[in-house]
């Protein structure tokens, strides 16, 4: 019983870190409709700012902030530059120069980084004995911080779509900005503020995630490929549908890869795709996604 | 697998190619003739295996004044942090060289980039043989990589000299002109099965958690090997992989791992992986004895681990130049000095650059070696020279040569010490030698 509550819990753990960075993919769909495939590099390139904070004197948490709040400039300044002179309806072209920022992104913090793995501290007591015992498991302070962390960005960016005057801007904008443009809403501000919040959550995810995983230039890619799953599957319009994807699919993934033997380690991230498939083919908006409605 | 050359074909031909070099071949003329040097080239090469008449004609060519050699390397993406200090730092022996070694020949460093993509390493290397006409190629990193073009070599007889794969395929007897230059898989997992015999002479509880990886691949079926032809009591109960992409901390495997009471963790994944399964076994509370694949055996892994890396065990035949017991050695100076002078823009503090100037240094003895034979300084020369050598490197510790012997002994480093880490002292203490010499070629 232990054992499978370990596997549970270490599923879990890694499923809320599939889940905050699809929160971030979230938001740039949701404030503009776009697909960001360099959302993992922009948020370890992120982490190697808020490294680079801490390394001239920065506490953890303010290195964090710091990088969470360069990353939400830069955000907006990306679509500024890079996104907005291609139009809204350039899918295709946005797509492209994501993959372009990517690599961009990837090969810049090697040049400024170097490649070798770098060492980034917990904002939380991390020593071997710093943890919540649960059933023979360690909770660790660190996995507990990122829990509530996500837990109150997501709730913050449901408040925000939901209840205010500016999530229901950025719904229509996505969904319909000739429309919105007519309703006098500023459409261009509105998308820079999509890619500002999601560059921001990006960060914040780098940030909290790097004690575990090191820094390097690589560490974001797999779970990029994770988060992607989990926004299609819990609906790319929907933050808590997207978080709970993400745990889902770490739990499910660990416990299938624990327990049946042929699957092990090597199959595991194919079980995520085919978890995805088979609940794209009976419900392809994902889980909570909403039904897009043309009007003809 | 049966060997392929017995030993008396090699006595008879040593033999042959001595009598040759002497003059005293029946109908030889005084001073020798291209017909002496022909046989001697064919005797020689056939003691290796390799057919001349596959060969291109000019393989026995001596080399021209200036002769480019290839070094493939990424130069772009994600690897390229890591890996593109090697070209300084061969750059820097092939230089030295030029100066120094008072060859014929001068030689030219051709680079070019594969992006660490075993793919685009076999067109890169395509490229350096047709279009730039490299007489040789070293430093050529990753076992993928040195399986993708090691067709090639042999297709056109291009001597590959100390290409740094670990895999047994870089040690390979039918590909007599790829001569190993990273320390071999082999060695790791027999230093770690004989540490474990001696330690738990009653047997371990062997957990191996390793990447899944053409490196990987090679790593689990050499600790299986080892375990069985030294007849270990101990036994393998739990085998976990990691994909080389996973960046996640490994906690699901060494929750498994944990599980199963394991004694001894083997551990050779990827990069940063390294670092994260000792946090990860930490934070759990999991303390097995642990040996960590060399290919992570330096302080900038070792050192990023913090508490959990203390004891690691790490076999290491080469000076890490960030540990404090290297700090003022004599080896590690004459290296630095040597890059400093040669490839002014050489990065002196990142470990991989000193690996870059020991790979061409190996195929700048191999240069050496052939312009002092009977075959002269020809590709085959360098062929059969490299398979020969025995010299050692200022980058290697005390005890540990690189030494082949035709295709008898195809694994140039098969000695190494087994350090542990010690967070007090910040680098690896020195720990016992284990010399295997001569005994890791798979035949």
């Amino acid at each position: 019983m232990d054992l499978l509550i370990a596997r549970i819990v270490d599923g879990f753990n890694n499923g809320v870190v599939y889940g905050f960075l699809a929160l971030a993919l979230v938001c740039v769909y949701r404030g503009t409709g776009h697909l960001n495939l360099a959302q993992g590099e922009m948020a370890m390139f992120s982490a190697f700012i808020a490294y680079a904070l801490h390394a001239v004197g920065f506490p953890v948490v303010l290195a964090i902030l710091g990088a969470v709040a360069i990353g939400f400039i830069a955000g907006g300044v990306v679509e500024r530059v890079l996104i907005r002179p291609l139009g809204h309806g350039a899918d295709y072209s946005i797509l492209l120069v994501t993959i372009g920022l990517f690599l961009v992104l990837n090969a810049g913090a090697g040049v400024i980084w170097g490649g070798d793995p770098l060492t980034f501290p917990a904002a939380v007591p991390s020593a071997p004995d710093d943890y919540i015992s649960f059933f023979g498991t360690r909770l660790r302070y660190q996995q507990l911080l990122i829990l509530a962390v996500l837990l109150v960005v997501m709730t913050a960016l449901y408040l925000l779509f939901k209840y205010t005057r500016l999530g229901l801007a950025m719904r229509v904008t996505a969904g319909n900005p000739d429309s919105a443009r007519l309703l006098g809403m500023r459409v261009n501000q509105i998308n820079s503020l999509g890619w500002a919040l999601a560059a921001a959550v990006g960060a914040l995810v780098g940030g909290l995630i790097s004690p575990s995983t090191t820094l390097t230039t690589g560490m974001m890619f797999n779970f990029l490929i994770y988060a992607a799953a989990a926004a299609t599957l819990g609906g790319f319009d929907s933050p808590g549908g997207a978080v709970l994807a993400g745990i889902v699919l770490g739990v499910l993934e660990n416990l299938i890869g624990s327990y049946i033997s042929w699957v092990g380690s090597d199959l595991k991230q194919a079980v995520a795709l085919v978890i995805l498939l088979g609940v794209l083919m009976v419900r392809p908006t994902g889980l909570f996604g909403t039904k897009k409605v043309e009007r003809v | 697998m049966p060997k392929r050359t017995p030993l008396l074909a090699l006595v008879a031909t040593v033999t042959a190619i001595a009598v040759t070099a002497c003059g005293g071949a029946p109908g030889a003329e005084e001073g020798g003739s291209s017909s002496d040097n022909s046989d001697a080239a064919s005797a020689a090469a056939e003691v290796l295996g390799i057919d001349l008449a596959e060969c291109p004609a000019d393989v026995t060519d001596p080399l021209p004044a200036e002769a480019n050699v290839g070094l493939t390397l990424p130069l772009t993406g994600g690897p390229a942090t890591a890996f593109a200090v090697l070209g300084p730092g061969a750059e820097a022996a092939l230089e030295q060289a030029n100066a120094e070694a008072g060859l014929d020949t001068k030689f030219n460093l051709i680079q070019k980039d594969d992006q660490f993509l075993p793919d685009k390493t076999v067109a890169a290397v395509q490229e350096l043989i047709q279009q730039d006409e490299v007489v040789a190629m070293t430093g050529v990193t990753g076992t993928a990589a040195v399986l993708a073009i090691r067709d090639l070599l042999k297709r056109d007889c291009i001597p590959g000299v100390s290409l740094p794969g670990g895999g047994a395929g870089a040690a390979d007897p039918d590909y007599p002109e790829v001569v190993q230059g990273a320390t071999p898989f082999s060695l790791d997992a027999r230093i770690w099965v004989e540490s474990v015999n001696e330690q738990f002479p009653d047997g371990a509880k062997i957990a191996t958690f390793i990447g899944n990886t053409e490196s990987g691949n090679d790593y689990a079926l050499q600790i299986d090997r080892w375990l069985e032809e030294t007849d270990s009591k101990s036994e393998i109960v739990s085998a976990e992989t990691i994909e080389a992409a996973d960046a996640a901390a490994p906690s699901s495997q060494v929750t498994t791992m944990r599980n199963s009471d394991a004694d001894v963790l083997f551990a050779a994944p990827t990069g940063a992986q390294c670092i994260s399964v000792l946090t990860e076994a930490a934070n759990q509370g999991w303390k097995p004895v642990t040996y960590l694949t060399t290919n992570c055996g330096s302080s900038t892994y070792l050192g990023a681990t913090g508490p959990a890396g203390e004891g690691v065990l790490v076999v290491q035949p080469f000076k890490d130049i960030n540990s404090p017991r290297f700090a003022d050695d004599e080896g590690v100076a004459e290296v630095r000095a040597a890059l400093e002078k040669y490839s002014p823009d050489a990065d002196l503090e990142n470990t991989t650059t000193y690996s870059g100037y020991t790979y061409a240094e190996a195929l700048v003895e191999a240069a050496r070696a052939a312009a002092d034979s009977e075959l002269g300084l020809s590709r085959l020369g360098i062929i059969v020279a490299a398979r020969q050598l025995d010299f050692h490197s200022p980058m290697l510790v005390d005890g540990v040569d690189f030494t082949v012997d035709g295709l008898e002994d195809m694994v140039p480093i098969e000695a190494a010490e087994l350090n542990a880490w010690s967070v007090d002292e910040g680098g690896f203490v020195q720990g016992e030698l284990y010399d295997f010499e001569g005994q890791l070629t798979e035949q």
